[in-house]
């Protein structure tokens, strides 16, 4: 999140408020999941939030392009951000809740469904002749698995840049363009970001279309519309993302 | 000979001219009041078309209903595999269609042996359904204007069938489920799935409960009310191979009739005449294709019997097509026993093809040709899809190969008018009844009369029976109940207890191919003494011989199938009897002995015009014949014709 | 033409709901091509009552593939591997000579196993009583061409009413999930003038009693469609998600 990048360092202080925040939206997303009477209003949910985040992902993407146009358009956008704090920190907070309630729903519903199949079948294949990644690799298999990957991610990238957390970049000293170059050029990271970006392509590769469905806008898998513009959206904002952790060192 | 009771059976026909009879005879039914309703219990056995919607439909009135069915969901019942249609006078085609004409149709196409005031209720009643069932949801075919389709089907020189493409049985029996299922929201109804009715409870000469098992646990129930609606099918499945479901048996009307109901016309049986052909002696059933099959489709054989060529090709001149030939005016849409027969005699006399040379061809060619690939593939896909699926062949290229196979049956409990058995209280609805379709019926005509049954005429007379009838209170604590518990539960254990060596479904298959053979298409007088013989000692070796695995305490499907067996190995004797008796050859029933010089069925109105309702009298005896004489005031009685 | 193939199944065997259960191996021999699956497995039947070993309980009835009464999972997939078929139609001309073959019964929760291949499917009952229907009695119905259906609704209502009841959706989900069998039903009433008046009503209650049978969410895997018999469509889910969302924002409850 590159939403904090002003601040020369992350205060005790302000650590303080994001662990408040965090608890926060646990309470609040526990009382408001335990409200969602449906499944389909879960789905509903799970689909809101879902496309909220991927507007939130257009944004934070056009912030990292900022990085194209060279060291000072970028700071320059990244001071712009912090113009007025308390606005700043209810954003934080909305983004927040999104990632929350997202991941709490997906964790309450991969537990249901898991229980609602009971015994394990002792063989188990897909019917869908036209799964194209395969059967392995299909990525509405995989949404718990790649959405704990990513979540694991965003813990890394709020560690690096938000909360300003890794002893080995020396934040105080770094406008955040240089921040962002320093924690990129370590090797492991600059993979652990790559990684990331690709977990996030093949999340969004079922997760946008299936927001469609779950909405019931159209029919997410007989319009192609809706079906292959939720996967070029997906692999665009992967491809975006994924990029600059290979190139920042020219930048 | 058979023993002859002396009085003939009281039909109950109310008088009056036919097209009056049902109001009339309405108008003097007695009612029971909306807050008495509710004092009355009644049971519904089997859900298909005629149990749902007389389950739904006494609900519906008040009365508690308990319905029972064999499957584990009253939406499996065996009418869901109807295909083609439902006949309706509706005359929305302006064919100058009417109830006139469809009552006459039915009365010509059953032979003159069904009960003229019964068909015609049945075509007034027609048009009612189609309200009922298009106010219920059911999808039928629409025109672009929105309004209802329909197509034409065997026997008939109007279009009055509707239909939901070829899945018209399943959208008929949703909508009576779903009818059903609100009621039992409404806590009106009970639903007991997967029971299997084992027998009557008869108190003082009344029906007044059942038997049955509940095949998850092996418990045996049993349930009392004021009246029983027996709507459990038809008997096919006494030839094996049929294109009835493989659950589908005669143990509840056969344990009816063992209690004192009359069954009648037991000899007469369907065969339909396009069925997708035998393919080996694993074979567990039929598949049906559907009738309206034959509206676009030719049947064909090679005119010479050598002719091994791949059927594309032959040319037209060497192919032979018999429907056509012998009867010019209706062509490949004659009644189906007609169909069958012909299909029999092609294959008999060696014109047959395929690898066992008993099939017939059954060609889209001309009408792809005619119509495009798309209108053929509109109206038939998914039937054509089904065969392709069952014989890897795709008939869009290669014509359908079919061969006739037992489908429905005629016979049935004896019922009066009012549908009641000769049993006071049991009431007989849809199939497991004779009363409408005489020796044949016609296409689109099962459906028409189970929801008849169901929906427009039980509920009214089955309140009749209630308001005019003084009931004792009985429980099933009473004596007849226990009684007739231990007798059901001692013929299951002495199934299991038999020990033997041969399985039910191999003695079965036997069974079939005795009836088959000697009283399936074409019958004659020493076939049918022979088949008695045989299947009077296939019983016997059934209760010393047969092997079921397992006990009765738990879900056993082997132990069920027995049970249903030994029901058809008394059963088919009867059958054999009834078309012994029958000197005469009309609709399903052909006794060889009588035919024209041409080959078709050749009636004895003279000596035959009548029902053969068999009376039980007993484990040793012979069955006591008697007689419904049937009259035809209103359709003269001719000979068939559809040259 | 027919050949005939050698098998080895592997069949799960549960004598009643309580008991364990496991798999267990038979081998059959000379198979025909030409048989139904169903068939193939009444030759294992007859095989085994005359070995003294009870037959393999599995649920069949029309054996033509409308009633919904059969089905299972063959080698994990959901009344076997052709599209659009069910295990009754699905032939042995579609297994290999010395080919393995696990045949298991659905696995749900809501499903549960009564003995060996077969199990309870009431919970689909109970879905269609929260409100699968029309509320007409018999005898109050308009004549049948009063309300013009046109006929693109018609056939898609038909489209979506041809659902057999057979479950394949909850078994080949991976959430075991009846959100295809509850939105059919759902759009096939929706679709139809008839269906209108009880049309918000009928999605919250079937929805409400969908959830209470316990069956999995929908995730949107499509795999429903892929093994549906009647190859009903997943756009009656996407329809039944808007018929929902409609009826609860105009503040329909559940009543059941």
């Amino acid at each position: 999140m590159n939403v904090s990048l002003l601040a020369a360092s992350t205060s005790p202080a302000e650590r303080w408020v994001y662990a408040g925040m965090l608890a926060a939206n646990l309470v609040l997303v526990s009382v408001l999941v335990g409200r969602l009477g449906s499944s389909l209003a879960k789905k509903y949910v799970m689909s809101l939030t879902g496309l909220a985040l991927c507007g939130f992902l257009v944004i934070h993407l056009i912030g990292n392009a900022m990085m194209l146009f060279g060291a000072e358009t970028y700071n320059a956008y990244a001071d712009s951000l912090h113009k007025d704090e308390a606005a700043l920190k209810v954003g934080e907070f909305a983004l927040l809740f999104l990632f929350v309630a997202h991941i709490w729903l997906g964790l309450v519903t991969a537990g249901n469904n898991r229980a609602a199949r009971g015994r394990r079948y002792d063989e188990e294949h897909v019917k869908r002749q036209d799964r194209t990644a395969g059967e392995f690799l299909a990525p509405d298999y995989w949404m718990l698995v790649s959405g704990l990957v990513i979540g694991a991610f965003l813990i890394l990238h709020l560690w690096d840049f938000t909360i300003e957390g890794r002893p080995d970049i020396g934040y105080s000293d770094k406008t955040p363009f240089e921040k962002a170059k320093a924690i990129l050029a370590v090797p492991w990271t600059k993979i652990a970001y790559v990684v990331g970006s690709v977990f996030l392509g093949w999340h969004l590769g079922h997760g946008v279309a299936s927001s469609f469905q779950s909405l019931g806008i159209g029919n997410a898998r007989r319009n192609r519309a809706i079906r292959w513009g939720g996967v070029a959206f997906a692999w665009l904002v992967a491809l975006g993302f994924g990029i600059f952790p290979l190139i920042s060192a020219y930048l | 000979m058979a023993v002859v009771a002396a009085s003939p059976l009281a039909a109950k026909v109310p008088a009056g001219p036919i097209a009056e009879k049902w109001d009339l005879h309405k108008n003097s039914l007695k009612l029971v009041s909306p807050t008495n309703r509710r004092k009355f219990d009644v049971i519904v056995v089997g859900t298909g078309l005629a149990g749902a919607s007389a389950a739904a439909s006494l609900a519906e009135l008040g009365y508690n209903v308990k319905a029972f069915c064999i499957q584990d969901s009253a939406r499996r019942a065996h009418s869901i595999a109807a295909q083609g249609g439902i006949n309706a006078a509706k005359n929305y085609r302006n064919d100058n269609d009417s109830v006139w004409r469809l009552f006459y149709d039915t009365v010509k196409g059953g032979d003159f042996r069904s009960r003229e005031a019964n068909v015609y209720r049945l075509a007034q009643l027609s048009a009612n359904i189609i309200d009922q069932c298009v106010a219920q949801g059911v999808p039928f075919a629409r025109e672009y204007g929105g309004m209802l389709a329909n197509r034409t089907f065997g026997g008939v020189l109007v279009e009055r069938t509707f239909y939901a493409r070829g899945q018209t049985g399943q959208q008929l029996l949703l909508g009576a489920y779903s009818a059903l299922m609100r009621q039992v929201t409404t806590g009106k109804v009970e639903m007991y799935p997967r029971r299997e009715m084992l027998d009557l409870v008869v108190v003082d000469g009344v029906a007044r409960g059942i038997v049955c098992r509940n095949l998850i646990t092996g418990a045996f129930e049993t349930h009392a009310a004021h009246a029983i609606v027996l709507c459990t099918g038809g008997y096919g499945n006494a030839f094996y191979l049929s294109t009835n479901a493989k659950a589908c048996n005669v143990t509840a009307a056969w344990r009816c009739y063992r209690r004192g109901a009359f069954f009648a016309n037991p000899c007469y049986t369907q065969i339909h005449p396009t069925c997708i052909p035998v393919s080996g002696s694993y074979q567990s059933k039929l598949t049906l294709m559907s009738e309206s099959l034959r509206n676009d489709g030719r049947v064909w054989v090679p005119k010479d019997a050598n002719d091994n060529r791949p059927p594309n090709e032959i040319p037209d001149d060497q192919r032979d097509y018999y429907l056509e030939r012998r009867y010019p005016t209706y062509g490949n849409m004659v009644p189906r026993d007609v169909a069958s027969r012909a299909a029999k005699e092609r294959c008999d006399a060696g014109y047959g093809v395929g690898e066992s040379g008993m099939a017939v061809y059954l060609d889209f060619r001309d009408a792809i040709a005619r119509d495009g690939l798309e209108v053929i593939k509109a109206k038939y896909g998914n039937l054509f899809h089904m065969y392709e699926k069952i014989t890897a062949e795709n008939p869009y290229q290669v014509p359908m190969r079919i061969y006739p196979a037992v489908h429905y049956t005629m016979g049935g409990l004896w019922v009066d008018y009012n549908l009641e058995s000769t049993v006071p209280g049991l009431f007989v609805l849809g199939e497991a009844n004779f009363s409408d379709h005489g020796a044949n019926r016609l296409g689109a005509s099962a459906l028409m009369q189970g929801l008849a049954d169901g929906y427009f005429v039980v509920p009214y007379t089955l309140g009749d029976f209630l308001a005019r009838t003084v009931f004792p209170k009985v429980t099933i604590n009473h004596p007849s109940f226990k009684e007739t518990l231990v007798e059901a539960r001692n013929r299951v254990e002495r199934i299991v207890a038999a020990g033997g060596t041969r399985t039910a479904d191999d003695i079965h298959r036997q069974l079939g191919q005795i009836l088959w053979d000697k009283c399936g298409m074409a019958r004659n007088a020493s076939g049918l003494s022979e088949a008695i013989g045989e299947i009077q000692s296939l019983r016997e070796e059934f209760w010393e011989n047969v092997k079921v695995l397992g006990t009765g305490e738990a879900l056993n499907q082997n132990l069920e199938h027995a049970g249903r067996v030994a029901d058809f190995l008394e059963f088919g004797e009867l059958m054999c009897r009834d078309a012994l008796n029958r000197e005469e050859s009309c609709g399903g029933h052909f006794r060889e002995e009588h035919q024209t010089p041409e080959g078709e069925a050749l009636r004895d109105d003279e000596n035959y015009c009548y029902v053969a309702a068999w009376e039980h009298r007993g484990a040793d005896e012979e069955a006591a014949l008697h007689t419904e004489p049937l009259s035809f005031e209103y359709v003269p009685l001719t000979q068939r014709s559809y040259k | 033409m027919a050949h005939t193939l050698n098998l080895t199944l592997r069949i799960w065997r549960q004598s009643d709901r309580d008991a364990r259960g496991e798999f267990r191996t038979y081998d059959v021999r000379g198979i025909s091509t030409h048989m139904s699956f169903l068939e193939m497995l009444d030759v294992l039947n007859e095989q085994l009552i005359q070995q003294g070993e009870e037959p393999v309980a599995f649920d069949h009835d029309c054996r033509e593939g409308i009633c919904g009464q059969c089905g299972m999972m063959i080698n994990g997939q959901a009344h076997g591997p052709d599209r659009e078929t069910t295990t009754c139609q699905l032939h042995m001309r579609r297994f290999e000579n010395g080919q393995t073959i696990t045949i298991e019964p659905w696995r749900a929760r809501a499903f549960p196993v009564i003995r060996d291949l077969v199990v309870d499917r009431s919970a689909f009952d109970r879905i269609i009583q929260a409100g699968g229907y029309i509320s007409v009695r018999t005898g109050q119905a308009p004549e049948a061409n009063t309300l013009p259906v046109p006929y693109e609704d018609a056939e898609k209502a038909l489209d979506a009413a041809a659902c057999i009841g057979c479950g394949a959706c909850v078994a080949q989900c991976k959430n075991a999930s009846a959100m295809l069998f509850t939105a059919a039903k759902v759009s096939h009433l929706a679709l139809l003038p008839q269906g209108q008046p009880e049309r918000r009503r009928r999605v919250v209650n079937m929805v409400a009693r969908m959830d209470s049978e316990q069956f999995g969410n929908c995730t949107n895997t499509y795999e429903c469609e892929a093994a549906c018999p009647a190859g009903i469509s997943v756009g009656t889910i996407s329809r039944m998600n808007r018929e929902y969302l409609k009826a609860r924002l105009a503040g329909v409850e559940p009543n059941l």
